[in-house]
């Protein structure tokens, strides 16, 4: 039984305080704390074909894709246009490669591998002319563009891929084929390309209209 | 059928600053988890709108409670952080009580209330760091890649318990019988005095003066009488 009344103490703010330095501590900690790495998927298993970490951003839906109607424009200030079926793309030269996607919101995910044909090669087949500096990239959603310049794509991990982890894209991802370019925040790697146009400047992509940097460099 | 005797509870600026927060917080959820689960996300035609809507509700969870504060009746409001702030003897009894089993005495507010207020206002300051880290990333520069991600990844966590902070919250103020006596008082204003008198005794006793008399050793600090 109580019988005195002992001086009231601060919990309220100490929670509140308390809060704040987990909070801070896990700002520069975070994904270094193993424990807190199953948590961090937990939303990408919900309800998705990609349970690898994968969250699925779309501005206007998933496009559907009928590979026998699909075509890859690719046009504008080059000298050779040429429309590719997905046949086509598939007889190009094909390449390989691992890597990491990184989202400009935080998320990543590891251990990726990429199959699909090098931009070099496209390059090389449409020729740019000499005023040309840029390409956008359109997505079959009809809303969502982004650009590199012909340097940032002329890289030799930069690709179309159709394939990740061994397995033709999944409709989320970009089906039949997005841009990989591993240096560069996801927004860039355009999904559902289906048009590469080649321009004497940047032109801002969907998401650089609404305030995003044209250079989507990941910085360590 | 007689009506049942009510006394006042919540001031209207109290009530003004619990729903203006209630409204943004939960357009802060839906956006949020919206954005988040692919199960929704990826047929969400426009994650722009999302967005906006996310950072819109942000500024207002902010500012607009702030604004009511001003305007309106503060020291209510001061004596409610007050009442949340300071624990006694009783709070920590009561969290106790409450898996034991005895009767417990709260006053305004009962300890778990308490911690769900304080909850509550940790969380708001965390999730406006976090999220100010990844909007800060998103429109104006690159930060580091491993400050963004863990700055992320506490947003997000936060978030799920946030949402069952909320789901306990919302069972126990609006639907659990015994208790969902709350939500009147958050609506109207008033709540029953005998449901005050068995919930909160010792804060109807110094709101009253008429509490248990057993009860009146415990000096009446709970809050300030309501006008």
């Amino acid at each position: 039984m109580q019988t005195t009344s002992p001086p009231l103490s601060r919990v309220g703010r100490r929670v509140v305080m308390g809060m704040l330095g987990v909070g801070a501590l896990g700002i520069l900690l975070g994904k270094s704390l193993n424990p807190l790495s199953w948590l961090d998927g937990l939303a990408s298993g919900v309800g998705t074909s990609s349970s690898l970490g994968f969250r699925i951003y779309t501005v206007n839906g998933i496009p559907a894709f009928d590979p026998a109607t699909w075509k890859l424009q690719v046009d504008g200030m080059v000298a050779n246009p040429m429309e590719l079926s997905y046949d086509d793309l598939m007889k190009l030269p094909q390449t390989q490669q691992q890597g990491v996607f990184h989202c400009v919101t935080g998320w990543s995910v590891p251990n990726l591998t990429w199959a699909g044909v090098r931009m070099t090669d496209i390059l090389q087949q449409v020729s740019p002319l000499p005023s040309a500096t840029h390409m956008t990239l359109y997505s079959s959603d009809g809303q969502y563009t982004d650009n590199v310049s012909i340097g940032q794509a002329s890289k030799p991990d930069v690709m179309l891929a159709h394939s990740m982890n061994g397995a033709p894209l999944p409709l989320e991802q970009g089906k039949p084929v997005r841009l990989i370019i591993p240096e560069m925040y996801g927004y860039k790697n355009v999904k559902w390309v289906n048009r590469i146009e080649f321009t004497n400047q940047a032109v801002a992509g969907y998401w650089e209209v609404r305030g995003y940097p044209v250079d989507a460099y990941i910085r360590p | 059928m007689t009506t049942p005797e009510l006394v006042p509870r919540f001031n209207r600026t109290e009530r003004a600053v619990h729903w203006t927060y209630a409204v943004c917080f939960l357009v802060l959820l839906g956006t949020g988890l919206t954005m988040y689960l692919p199960v929704l996300s990826q047929f969400f035609p426009s994650r722009f709108i999302l967005r906006q809507l996310h950072l819109a509700a942000a500024f207002f969870l902010f500012t607009a409670p702030t604004l009511i504060a001003l305007l309106g009746d503060r020291r209510s409001l001061a004596a409610d952080v007050k009442v949340v702030d300071e624990w006694d003897e009783d709070d920590r009894a009561w969290l106790n009580d409450t898996v034991n089993g005895f009767p417990t005495t709260p006053g305004r507010f009962n300890a778990g209330q308490k911690l769900n207020a304080a909850f509550v206002a940790g969380s708001a300051l965390v999730f406006l760091g976090t999220g100010i880290v990844m909007a800060i990333n998103i429109y104006t520069r690159f930060l580091p890649a491993w400050l963004v991600s863990n700055a992320s990844l506490i947003h997000d966590l936060l978030t799920w318990l946030a949402l069952f902070a909320w789901l306990g919250h919302v069972f126990l103020a609006g639907v659990y019988p015994p208790t969902r006596e709350s939500l009147r008082g958050m609506l109207t204003g008033f709540v029953r005095r005998d449901w005050a008198l068995k919930h909160h005794p010792r804060w109807l006793e110094s709101v009253t003066g008429l509490g248990p008399p057993i009860l009146s050793k415990e000096p009446a600090r709970y809050n300030q009488p309501v006008e």
